[in-house]
């Protein structure tokens, strides 16, 4: 079983290939210019293992908290191939991605930006919450030892709580798609869509 | 006939608040033309709401485009490229056609070409004559793409049977024409989107009540400016009291909970207000009209006369225009083109439509193909 992830929602913006349950390759995003490089990375990404996009069992994609137009680009990127080639996709949350990018980890932060932060809490074996909150307002929730951040920023700012972890998310998402695929959660170009927190839009 | 006299081409357009898929064949047989229309969403806001707009497109692509196959009876296996809007436009809702198309087309092999959305407006005029079975307009022409999102006046001369060239003539410095319309719909308290609902309700006041002045520009004498016109409105309301009118049918909107008819407009409106809409829809013909002859005996004294006019976009649906560019233009014996409604407003048919000479050209989009917000039509994607 082939998968692609895409994680477009982060600063730091990755694709993974994965054969099976292991990671078969990395790359980072060009900053700035995802809604191309998602698809020169992953030309070249493919070309590089022999590989056609219809050989590809299951497209992932984050799907936010994240940056609202990098969460878009993602996600219309996986509803078309998934289209085309009657492939399955899983829409990721991207905080969950966080998360399990460490063992035991219970909670996962990223910057929302302006003072902000989205927060994900996963206790074992139950539903995640997630959450858009004031950076004060969450900063003291975290409990040592069990709360992660791929950002730097933040981790400096509540270095008592955030551990980091690495910021490439894709590796994660794919992992996490793959094991909603093997419990039937997987979905279609039409069942995917984001997963927006935060500040109203509105005028 | 060679292949690409049959081409089926899949059109894709999310440059604004429409999400929009078709199927034209050769640039000249609509087999479908899908539009989800946005209205409702923004309504509430009373003008588009870009970040709505892109999350709406997101969730509409899958199901418009799968509409637009099945009403051409054609899977996507018998398409033989993909063409989306790649701008001028909102650039969030851009890129969700884009990234969308790109993924389509790269899955299913096939070409994809991005299509300037104001050459898929120009095409739309060619896409009416032909579906109709009529020949095409002699070129060169004069165009005034007018919507709520451009106002433009170009000039459009062909080269051969694929190849169109563009020059911009003028543009509006400010506020679209439509934009104009949805503005004062809105400062008058009535519904969004503006433009149909002034055109209607503009027969029942007089169009000599209020006198706007000309508007004049330095510069340019083609370019357009709707913003000081929008200005003297409200200075009019202030002037002549029309402010209670507007707070009671804000009022009455709020009670009823849903969008009024026309009809009930029509009895919210006092004469006053009809005088002024209809003054104002005069505004805003006359200074189209006047800029659109100009450009033609611009072109004329300058030894380039056009053999034919084109008029397009959403705002080419308006009555008042369409009537008063037509007899101009019966008076001096050229050619007004003009799509059917469904082809002025914004459509994918015209963007599957516009694309298919580039197909036949050769063109072809990469991976790197971005969203252009400002792209001109000069330089082409």
């Amino acid at each position: 079983m082939l998968t692609l992830a895409l994680e477009t929602t982060t600063p730091h913006g990755s694709i993974a290939l994965l054969r099976d349950d292991s990671v078969a390759a990395v790359a980072p995003l060009e900053p700035g210019q995802y809604a191309t490089s998602l698809f020169t990375l992953t030309q070249q990404m493919l070309a590089d293992a022999g590989l056609e996009l219809a050989q590809i069992g299951l497209f992932a994609a984050a799907q936010g908290p994240g940056s609202f137009t990098g969460v878009r680009v993602g996600l219309a990127a996986v509803k078309g191939w998934t289209e085309a080639l009657g492939a399955p996709a899983a829409g990721i949350s991207t905080l969950r991605a966080v998360a399990s990018a460490r063992a035991g980890a219970r909670l996962a932060a990223l910057d929302a930006g302006r003072g902000e932060v989205y927060f994900g809490v996963f206790p074992e074996g139950e539903e995640g919450l997630e959450e858009f909150a004031r950076f004060e307002q969450r900063a003291a929730a975290a409990p040592p030892g069990t709360a992660v951040t791929p950002d730097p920023k933040l981790q400096a700012a509540l270095a008592d709580h955030l551990q980091l972890v690495p910021p490439l998310l894709a590796p994660a998402v794919g992992l996490l798609a793959l094991a909603d695929w093997r419990a039937g959660l997987a979905v279609d170009a039409l069942g995917l869509d984001a997963r927006y927190l935060g500040r109203r839009w509105g005028p | 006939m060679n292949a690409m006299a049959g081409a089926l081409i899949l059109g894709l357009e999310t440059s604004c608040d429409e999400t929009a898929a078709a199927v034209v064949e050769a640039g000249r047989r609509i087999l479908s033309n899908v539009v989800l229309s946005q209205v409702p969403v923004h309504q509430l806001y009373g003008g588009v709401v870009p970040e709505l707009a892109s999350r709406e497109h997101l969730r509409g692509v899958v199901p418009i485009v799968r509409q637009a196959l099945e009403r051409a009876g054609r899977p996507l296996a018998q398409m033989d490229a993909v063409a989306v809007t790649c701008g001028p436009g909102l650039a969030g809702a851009l890129l969700v056609g884009i990234a969308y198309a790109k993924a389509l087309a790269g899955a299913a092999g096939i070409p994809l070409l991005g299509v300037n959305h104001l050459e898929g407006h120009l095409h739309a005029v060619l896409l009416e004559e032909r579906s109709q079975g009529r020949p095409d307009p002699s070129f060169p022409a004069v165009a005034l793409v007018v919507s709520g999102g451009h106002t433009q006046l170009m000039r459009l001369e062909r080269h051969g049977e694929h190849d169109f060239r563009y020059r911009l003539l003028g543009h509006t410095r400010d506020d679209a024409a439509g934009e104009a319309y949805d503005k004062v719909a809105k400062l008058l308290g009535l519904g969004y989107p503006g433009g149909p609902l002034l055109d209607q309700l503009s027969i029942h006041g007089n169009p000599e009540a209020v006198r706007f002045g000309r508007i004049h520009l330095k510069g340019n004498p083609l370019d357009f400016s709707f913003s000081g016109l929008k200005t003297a409105v409200l200075r009019h309301v202030q002037a002549a009291g029309l402010e209670s009118g507007i707070a009671t049918r804000r009022r009455a909107v709020a009670e009823l909970g849903r969008a009024p008819s026309l009809h009930e407009w029509g009895l919210l409106c006092e004469p006053a207000t009809l005088d002024l809409i209809a003054s104002f829809q005069a505004a805003v013909v006359a200074d189209l009209a006047q800029r659109t002859f100009a450009a033609v005996e611009q072109l004329t004294a300058a030894g380039d006369p056009p053999a034919s006019l084109f008029l397009t976009g959403g705002v080419a649906a308006n009555r008042a225009l369409r009537r008063r560019l037509q007899a101009e233009a019966d008076r001096r014996g050229l050619g007004l083109f003009a799509p059917a409604l469904a082809l002025c407003t914004d459509n994918a048919a015209m963007i599957a439509a516009a694309a298919y000479p580039r197909f036949c050209r050769g063109e072809r989009a990469g991976a790197a193909l971005a969203a252009s917000p400002q792209l001109a039509l000069d330089a082409a994607p």
